[in-house]
């Protein structure tokens, strides 16, 4: 336990994480000059994997999910299963969990939704 | 617990913040983050049903939501967006002062993110004025007569407007949607709050700072929320 890096240890850098606040600048200029721009249905995947982006900046530095295992770098969101078996890293399963249940809480309720549509 | 003797020596050299019933500090370091984590994920369970909601309705009221979208600013939801962006650095900030136990510094970035904080919500009760305003408040006094979109091009004759039913929907969860957000917002602020005044106090030490770790969590979700609340209530029915 005593040779982990847990995440409360990691000091991040001004640097680094003024990179990132200029990152998450560009990518909401990014969406909103796109949501300007008519792309059609485009739109809304150029605007939502912006948003995802920003997002995962987000939890990998902000949230310093990145910094609690040197193995983990950017699978955080990528497959939960995956992570769990691989790299038993407690944040990491963490945070994969938090991803799996978004969605899922939006395939289960689709689901009801659209069962209870089909009945009626 | 049982303590000999040797035992309580032991415990007088360790960090008073830590408590009896942890062995170590790093183990109460974890149980904390932990259960910050576990919250984060019921709250993420919380706002998903409300997301959920909105996809369907969407899909469900599809021009109609279009027209409703175009209602509301895209300049003061982008300002937000960039002050919550603002306050999520200065939260990283506070947590490296803490880290680094430079108490002033800690206190003035706590400062700077209620700050932003309430500059966020202060722009959002401007928007919520207008839309009391225009009648665009879910309710008995609703009024809503707007074109769908696209139909300022046809002669006005053929011109077709949106149902008030479905828009009134939209509004009702973008009033869900951004006053839990905004609820969250309050109570960060007041969480924040809380935090400078212990830090002014000097409660916090590069050995024992979870406290400000967790809010910092807290907020940095918080700031997630609105990520994916901008572009789907403000930018993506911009063009039909």
């Amino acid at each position: 336990m005593s040779n982990h890096n847990s995440a409360s240890e990691h000091i991040s850098s001004v640097g680094s994480s003024v990179a990132i606040w200029l990152a998450l600048l560009a990518g909401t200029g990014i969406t909103v000059a796109a949501a300007f721009i008519d792309l059609g249905p485009f739109n809304t995947i150029v605007a939502l994997t912006v948003a995802t982006i920003k997002a995962t900046l987000v939890v990998l530095f902000f949230m310093h999910v990145k910094y609690t295992h040197e193995k983990l770098t950017g699978l955080v969101v990528v497959s939960a299963r995956r992570v769990f078996f691989v790299y038993r890293s407690k944040p990491v399963i963490i945070a994969s969990v938090l991803c799996c249940l978004f969605v899922d809480v939006i395939l289960a309720k689709l689901t009801l939704y659209c069962l209870w549509k089909g009945r009626t | 617990m049982h303590t000999s003797p040797a035992a309580v020596d032991e415990h007088a050299h360790e960090n008073p913040a830590l408590l009896h019933h942890f062995a170590t500090e790093e183990q109460q370091k974890n149980a904390a983050s932990l259960g910050m984590w576990v919250f984060l994920a019921q709250e993420v369970m919380f706002f998903g049903g409300m997301f959920c909601a909105y996809l369907v309705y969407r899909y469900k009221y599809f021009a109609d939501f279009g027209s409703a979208s175009q209602q509301l600013d895209i300049r003061l939801g982008a300002i937000n967006t960039v002050v919550l962006i603002c306050s999520s650095l200065t939260v990283v900030l506070a947590v490296r002062a803490a880290q680094l136990g430079k108490r002033m510094a800690l206190v003035f970035w706590l400062l700077a993110t209620i700050f932003l904080g309430l500059v966020f919500l202060g722009i959002k009760a401007d928007e919520y004025a207008e839309k009391f305003e225009k009648h665009h408040v879910p309710g008995a006094s609703f009024s809503y007569h707007e074109l769908l979109p696209g139909q300022e091009k046809l002669p006005e004759a053929e011109r077709q407007y949106a149902d008030p039913h479905h828009a009134e929907m939209y509004f009702s969860l973008y009033f869900a949607m951004t006053g839990m957000h905004a609820l969250h917002m309050i109570v960060g602020v007041g969480l924040f709050g809380f935090l400078a005044y212990m830090a002014w106090r000097g409660k916090y030490t590069p050995d024992y700072y979870t406290p400000l770790e967790n809010a910092g969590l807290y907020w940095h979700f918080v700031d997630i929320v609105w990520i994916y609340l901008f572009p789907l209530l403000y930018l993506i029915d911009r063009h039909r």
